[in-house]
């Protein structure tokens, strides 16, 4: 993004990003699973390096983002308007992004090709690795996420704005059913992402997002503390 | 219990496939679980006590320290592993009828969502704890598990969905399945469901973990 863009019109940007960039190590796998280094079953641990030798070979990994022309959105009453589509975020959501001055989505995909890897296993018998692969593909995507969320962050930072956390329909009381809405603002197979009638994104590993922007919103610890779903990944994630 | 289904028994709990296997480190070189299932038929046991006092009393360890928090999902898998290596020898008493498992439960994926880990791992656990799974895979309609209800003569159906979109496609599933066939347990399960959900469209169960359906289907249903 270049600096000298204010937010008078709408930014657009996809980016693919290479392996080595989002690189997960063995150590955080590790600790994903509940276990450390002294404790870890030794299938677990091979299990674990043959997928990440492998790894960079099963997955293309694309990210982008858009933010929205401040002219476009509307922020009120637990809800937020962008080009006449309203997004039912809910309480915990709004009340993070209520000092926006304009909204940004994310979309972060690591492809297709890893889900036929895990179910090729999967149907092979082999069930820990088709987890493992499963297990090793949701927080790649994540970290794609996190590494895209960061360079938003940097780049808007250039032009003296913040962002607040991000937040995916789906979670924190926002209805899944939302990213049609999400992915009608967006060009077609944007990152490679598409939605089905079910709201589900195809590729499965892919991560959907808005992100709050302006000169008064804040990062906050994420806020699963007040949220009421127990078993959520990202409570996994953040505990 | 004879020492070989001792031996088994705890080479399902560790995990050891066979003879040739690494792991675990302290069982290295000495025979694992299929060697064993094989010794334990040639010298006459019979095979339901190779099930139930080998394989399920090892899964049986296993479930209840995982339901402790004392070792991880992917310890299961590797126990289950072992008992599914192990459980090809004993598919012919099946076929035969000399043994039983405690029952039959469809499973599937429901209409509209194409995941399918979570009810793969469900499905290894109930098969770990003797249990026979009709899996009917992903993007399951209700007819096609009322079709699989009555092919089986099944009495339980878990459905499991990971999306609260997908969620939602639970509530007509339930309903044929409650209006169409007979005294048949429909259970629930996936990220998104909750107990309340599972009131609100009149399933008879839910669970937010496979140990939980497990040990739900043997209270309820075992023979």
């Amino acid at each position: 993004m270049d600096s000298t863009i204010s937010l008078k019109q709408s930014i657009i940007e996809e980016i693919e990003f290479n392996y080595e960039n989002c690189a997960i190590s063995e150590n955080h796998i590790i600790e994903l699973l509940g276990y450390d280094a002294d404790t870890v079953p030794e299938p677990v641990l091979e299990t674990i390096g043959f997928i990440l030798n492998e790894l960079p070979n099963k997955v293309r990994l694309q990210s982008g983002y858009k933010i929205f022309n401040p002219k476009k959105v509307k922020l009120s009453g637990d809800s937020f308007t962008i080009d006449n589509r309203t997004f039912n975020c809910g309480k915990i959501i709004y009340s993070s992004l209520k000092n926006s001055e304009t909204i940004g989505f994310l979309i972060s995909s690591i492809g297709e090709e890893i889900e036929n890897w895990s179910k090729y296993f999967m149907d092979n018998n082999e069930i820990l690795k088709g987890y493992l692969i499963d297990k090793v593909a949701s927080e790649l995507v994540e970290q794609l996420a996190d590494r895209t969320e960061s360079l938003l962050e940097k780049e808007l930072g250039k032009i003296e704005l913040k962002t607040t956390n991000r937040y995916s329909p789906g979670y924190c009381g926002w209805s899944v059913a939302d990213q049609q809405n999400l992915f009608s603002l967006i060009p077609e197979k944007f990152c490679g992402v598409s939605v089905n009638d079910n709201s589900m994104m195809i590729p499965i590993k892919s991560v959907s997002a808005v992100i709050g922007v302006g000169k008064n919103v804040e990062k906050k610890n994420y806020e699963c503390s007040i949220c009421e779903i127990d078993f959520c990944y990202k409570r996994d994630r953040n505990v | 219990m004879s020492e070989i289904l001792q031996q088994l028994s705890l080479c399902i709990e560790k995990g050891r496939v066979n003879k040739d296997s690494n792991y675990p480190a302290d069982m290295k070189g000495m025979p694992g679980a299929v060697e064993l299932t094989q010794q334990a038929l040639s010298e006459g046991t019979l095979a339901q006590d190779i099930l139930n006092i080998g394989f399920l009393s090892g899964m049986k360890i296993v479930g209840d320290k995982f339901k402790d928090g004392k070792i991880f999902l992917p310890e299961v898998l590797i126990s289950a592993r072992a008992m599914s290596s192990a459980m090809e020898l004993l598919k012919p008493y099946f076929q035969s009828g000399e043994i039983n498992y405690k029952g039959k439960v469809i499973m599937g994926t429901v209409a509209g969502d194409l995941h399918d880990i979570g009810k793969n791992i469900v499905k290894m656990v109930l098969e770990g704890g003797g249990w026979q799974v009709v899996d009917l895979g992903i993007n399951v309609n209700a007819e096609k598990f009322i079709d699989a209800i009555n092919t089986n003569s099944a009495k339980v159906v878990g459905l499991s969905a990971l999306l609260t979109t997908t969620m939602q496609n639970m509530n007509e599933i339930v309903r044929k399945i409650k209006s169409e066939t007979k005294d048949v347990l429909v259970v629930i399960g996936g990220a998104p469901v909750t107990k309340a959900f599972a009131d609100s469209i009149n399933a008879d169960e839910y669970f937010h973990d496979p140990q939980g359906m497990l040990d739900y289907l043997n209270n309820k249903m075992s023979k």
